[in-house]
């Protein structure tokens, strides 16, 4: 991710937040970042269309936030940080109602004598299908340290202040993450 | 973990690094989403997150026990003006009005009225003087000088002074039984004369049993003599003040 394109869009964020021109932080913001933003939490959730929802979510909940921004504070940082959380939150909604559906399925197969269908895998035929498969498989908070750190390029410092902890820890914690995606993608092979 | 450790997981992972990274150029946002993300922001309004530095719930529950304490601070403020324990305001005060409903019945006090008893051992003498308001004046005295002579009003149908007696008995009575070398008590007999000084105390001029006179003031809310001293038995005895 080139993020020296988004200088100018960052400086527009910042003058119109300090101008009280909300609306015109948001049209700043939204034209710099869709692209990361739905990239992000469409990787993150696995699924096109409600990564593109969630992302809508994610620019309104910066939107009623701007108020609170502080000016010297990075929009990335920001931004991003809400986008995690936006994700995270959607994921455990998400395996709730999973886990309420796999339970109804179960009875209902249970009362007609039969086994309920096996969940279809997705096909994998290329590096970036299957290293977005083997990300799915992944704990969510390893899949957005990895998508932080590899998709976006976003510098360790950053990902530290997202995730409110040290750089040293954020760095154990990417060497964890790798290995488990090396091992989930060998899995599927 | 260093950099260079974190350089190495991700040289041995660099096809799924590379494949993260181009990730980036795989999902895109569809035509119109801008359009319909400032669409959307017409219903949100910008606002600033109310920033309490501690939580509301905290604050709540201090409060709550900070307004529970009123009584307490009352106890301990009313324990500092009235120079007692806190925990003895109430009797204090109860005794205070006691002093004051029987002033006049305290002041007639005298061995040779039928209102007069004396319990006499050689540890403790107890005079008792029984006023016409069913109120009983209790002085408790060491003919051995082990405790200083303390005066304790009566009333039957308080409950509080049955508690106040209960904590001041096992106090004075074994004191009164560890004093040593007792002789023959000479208890008070007779008050010639009683009025109020300031700071609502009491001043008693009393005859004791050897026929001495002394004089004496008391502190009304402990029953204390907190002052005496050996005087004439022909004193003029002014009028009797006000608490």
């Amino acid at each position: 991710m080139n993020w020296d394109r988004l200088r100018p869009a960052d400086q527009s964020v910042h003058e119109a937040i300090a101008a009280g021109d909300y609306r015109r932080a948001l049209e700043a913001l939204v034209a710099g970042y869709q692209h990361p933003v739905v990239g992000f939490c469409t990787h993150m959730l696995g699924d096109a269309a409600l990564g593109e929802d969630v992302a809508q979510d994610v620019f309104l909940a910066a939107y009623a936030a701007m108020p609170g921004f502080h000016r010297h504070a990075s929009v990335r940082t920001w931004l991003f940080a809400i986008a995690r959380k936006r994700c995270l939150q959607v994921l455990r909604n998400r395996r709730r109602q999973a886990r309420l559906a796999r339970l109804k399925q179960h009875w209902l197969a249970a009362g007609a004598h039969r086994q309920p269908p096996p969940s279809p895998e997705a096909e994998a035929d290329s590096a970036v299908q299957r290293v977005q498969a083997g990300l799915q498989r992944l704990p969510e908070a390893e899949r957005a340290l990895l998508l932080m750190r590899y998709e976006l390029g976003l510098p360790l410092t950053e990902v530290a202040h997202i995730l409110g902890t040290s750089v040293s820890s954020v760095r154990r914690r990417l060497a964890r993450a790798l290995r488990r995606l090396q091992e989930a993608m060998a899995d599927d092979a | 973990m260093t950099p260079e450790e974190l350089a190495r997981r991700e040289a041995a992972a660099h096809a799924q690094v590379a494949a993260l990274r181009a990730l980036a150029e795989t999902e895109r946002a569809t035509p119109g989403f801008a359009a319909r993300v400032l669409a959307a922001a017409g219903g949100v309004r910008p606002r600033r997150a109310a920033a309490l530095p501690v939580p509301a719930g905290l604050l709540v529950l201090l409060g709550l026990a900070l307004l529970g304490a009123v009584p307490q601070y009352l106890a301990w403020f009313q324990a500092l003006r009235l120079k007692v324990p806190p925990a003895a305001v109430a009797v204090a005060r109860l005794q205070e009005q006691l002093w004051q409903r029987n002033f006049a019945c305290a002041g007639q006090l005298d061995a040779r009225s039928g209102n007069y008893a004396a319990l006499t051992t050689e540890a403790v003498v107890v005079v008792v003087w029984a006023c016409p308001s069913g109120d009983v004046l209790l002085t408790v005295e060491s003919p051995a000088g082990a405790f200083p002579r303390r005066s304790l009003w009566i009333a039957h149908d308080d409950p509080l002074l049955r508690q106040g007696l209960a904590t001041l008995w096992p106090r004075l009575l074994p004191v009164a039984q560890a004093a040593e070398k007792p002789r023959r008590p000479a208890p008070m007999v007779r008050v010639l004369c009683q009025r109020w000084l300031p700071r609502r105390l009491v001043w008693r001029h009393v005859q004791l049993a050897d026929g001495r006179c002394q004089e004496e003031v008391v502190n009304p809310r402990t029953g204390r003599v907190v002052q005496r001293r050996l005087a004439p038995c022909a004193l003029a005895c002014g009028p009797p003040g006000r608490p």
